[in-house]
């Protein structure tokens, strides 16, 4: 007589579904290689983070990030003793572009959380309960990107008074309404699916279903939709403290030192061209990230 | 007639949206700033003029009363004086709004017109260089900061080449010998319907700068959109049946391919004209175009709550107006699409 099988224990589930999504990761991480773009994003990305934590040991005069002024050594083009030229105050340019790094990636990183703090709850409500709460949550997010994003920022950051941190909440105040209609998309057709009917069915609290069992699922799309916007953020909060809106003197904002550099033009181009590279190289390493992300976690969205 | 039915319910939707829209700058001018009173008078306003201030503009009253009040106004067209020009704000938004309008859709239009042909090209190499290539470019157009550029413009094509005015929108000496009439407010076209060349050259050369520097996000955005609709729609029957039938390639692209590929496209030029309005505000302030976004900063930079509001609300009819128009659009290009199932999504 054969002994019956032993029933699979919880040990057994657990590895086989950790072998599947180590599959998973293993594709994932396939497909990330096999794009040589996306692999500079990150390339990018790792060295703006290396830069920003070594910046006192890489910028040749750290004290220039912040207030000294050398009026002396004003407006000097490159040279061997600074590389990138210096501003109107004397200060070496290189050395503010190197901790403006700091800022940037903290502007990248405030406005990408506080939008989908703002944005995510109101997507996941409003496809969750459907009815008159999505139609009105969905009516006024209509109504906010009817308002062009900039503008928008713009008239919020002038409104609570320039300033950096001000910058940041404008520009996700303009911004919530993307990461809630992703969401809302996601969780309507999550909705449906039998996992969902099944904790509805042993009496799963509402909240609890939205927030422990459907949002994890919008994972991937919020992940792909928050590493495009990152990019944006930065692009964002730069025209804001070019505009004059945003950061203030003396920190070394990438946006903020081409919004004086312009007045030394035609004469001084280092002071506008090089924070400009700094954005663009930023910017880009961000955006090659998330359109990488996007082909491996959202096919479906591949264009 | 169904087109008719959509449209009215398409229009429909718009009041609710831009009375939100109201609500939405009301709360920004009025609540945000702590207490307008104090911006409207200035920083050397003793209490007693701040307090005259608030009656004067009814900043005493409840906030719901205020709203009400410039909600009126607004609806009668009435959208205040501006403080910083001591004009009327709709008497200047229509001043300044042709300069804005023109260097826009110029911008659009290079886009388009350089966008889609490329689009083209790079589908008709399908290789993985290609792909790459037109990957990145498309994302380095967006990647770049547009008042960075057009500071690089004019250092070099403008005050190193001197190829270019870098600023505003016409030469007060060419406008001595050859003024434009003012027939639209559309220098570019008002010069050339009278047949004034040197007023036409001169317009030109202006808006060059500013167009490409605006244009480059959206021509990135459309060489991509096209390209990889295009490649989708060559992977369809039809277009194996055309070719099997042996009409030229080019032939198959352009008459059978392209018209069908172009509907994702369409729906990113509409939606990139919002992004050209707020990307106005950064590019014209940097090339002194004198239109909405020159203005506009300005009111932002002093506080003039009255003129901000006046922008948002124009910009974002704009925007609704857009949005209109390329759902429109589809019905044209593609009679199979559901109209009414358009806006759930």
């Amino acid at each position: 007589m054969d002994a019956p099988t032993p029933a699979p224990t919880w040990l057994d589930q657990w590895w086989v579904g950790q072998a599947a999504r180590l599959q998973g990761y293993r594709f994932a991480l396939r497909r990330f290689l096999a794009s040589p773009l996306t692999v500079t994003g990150v390339a990018v990305i790792i060295l703006l983070f290396l830069v920003a934590a070594a910046a006192p040991v890489l910028a040749p005069y750290p004290e220039d990030a912040g207030t000294t002024t050398h009026l002396a050594q004003r407006l000097q083009p490159p040279s061997r003793a600074h590389l990138l030229g210096t501003d109107d105050l004397g200060r070496d340019i290189l050395s503010r572009i190197i901790y403006g790094t700091r800022l940037t990636i903290q502007i990248g990183f405030v406005v990408t959380v506080l939008s989908l703090v703002i944005g995510v709850p109101i997507g996941a409500i409003a496809g969750f309960l459907g009815g008159k709460i999505d139609e009105a949550l969905m009516r006024t997010a209509d109504a906010f990107q009817s308002i062009p994003p900039l503008i928008l920022a713009l008239a919020v950051a002038a409104a609570l008074r320039p300033s950096i941190t001000n910058a940041m909440i404008a520009i996700s105040v303009a911004w919530w309404p993307w990461y809630s209609r992703v969401v809302r998309g996601q969780v309507l057709s999550l909705r449906e699916r039998t996992f969902v009917e099944a904790a509805r069915c042993v009496g799963v609290q509402r909240r609890r279903i939205i927030f422990s069992h459907i949002l994890p699922n919008c994972f991937s799309i919020i992940l792909v939709q928050a590493s495009l916007q990152v990019g944006n953020a930065i692009l964002t909060a730069a025209a804001l403290s070019f505009v004059g809106v945003g950061a203030q003197p003396p920190l070394p904002e990438w946006g903020l030192m081409l919004s004086v550099g312009r007045g030394f033009l035609p004469e001084v181009w280092w002071f506008v061209t090089f924070p400009g590279i700094a954005i663009f190289i930023t910017v880009l390493g961000f955006n090659l990230l998330g359109d990488g992300l996007r082909d491996i976690l959202d096919p479906r969205l591949r264009r | 007639m169904r087109f008719w039915s959509y449209l009215l319910q398409r229009l429909g939707f718009v009041v609710p949206i831009l009375f939100l829209v109201t609500v939405i700058v009301f709360v920004i001018s009025h609540v945000i700033p702590g207490d307008p009173a104090h911006v409207i008078a200035g920083m050397y306003a003793s209490e007693a003029q701040v307090h005259t201030l608030r009656q004067e503009f009814g900043l005493d009253r409840p906030l719901w009363e205020q709203y009400w009040i410039s909600f009126r106004r607004m609806v009668a067209g009435d959208l205040g004086t501006s403080l910083y020009t001591k004009r009327p704000v709709l008497s200047d938004l229509i001043t300044y709004f042709p300069a804005t309008l023109e260097l826009t859709t110029f911008a659009m239009l290079l886009a388009i017109v350089f966008g889609i042909p490329l689009g083209v090209i790079s589908a008709r190499r399908t290789n993985q260089a290609a792909d790459q290539a037109t990957r990145f470019s498309s994302l380095a157009g967006l990647s770049m900061p547009a008042f960075w550029v057009g500071l690089l413009l004019q250092i070099l094509l403008g005050f190193s080449w001197g190829l270019l005015p870098t600023r505003g929108r016409v030469d007060s000496l060419v406008t001595l010998d050859h003024p434009i009439r003012q027939l639209t407010g559309i220098y570019l076209f008002d010069t050339l319907v009278t047949g004034n060349w040197a007023g036409f050259k001169d317009v030109a050369g202006h808006i060059l700068m500013p167009g490409v520097v605006l244009a480059l996000g959206p021509l990135g955005l459309i060489v991509r959109m096209t390209r990889s609709s295009l490649l989708d729609v060559l992977r369809e029957e039809y277009i194996k049946t055309a070719r099997g039938a042996g009409l030229p390639e080019n032939r198959v692209i352009y008459r059978h391919a392209l018209r069908n590929a172009l509907i994702p496209t369409v729906t990113v030029i509409g939606s990139m004209y919002g992004f050209l309005l707020g990307g106005s505000f950064v590019v014209e302030s940097v090339f002194d175009w004198p239109g909405i976004g020159l203005w506009g900063v300005n009111a932002i930079l002093n506080l003039d709550f009255p003129a901000i509001i006046g922008a948002t609300l124009l910009y974002s009819l704009l925007r609704i107006v857009c949005n209109i128009v390329v759902d429109l659009s589809y019905y044209f290009l593609d009679p199979q699409i559901k109209l009414a199932g358009k806006y759930e999504g």
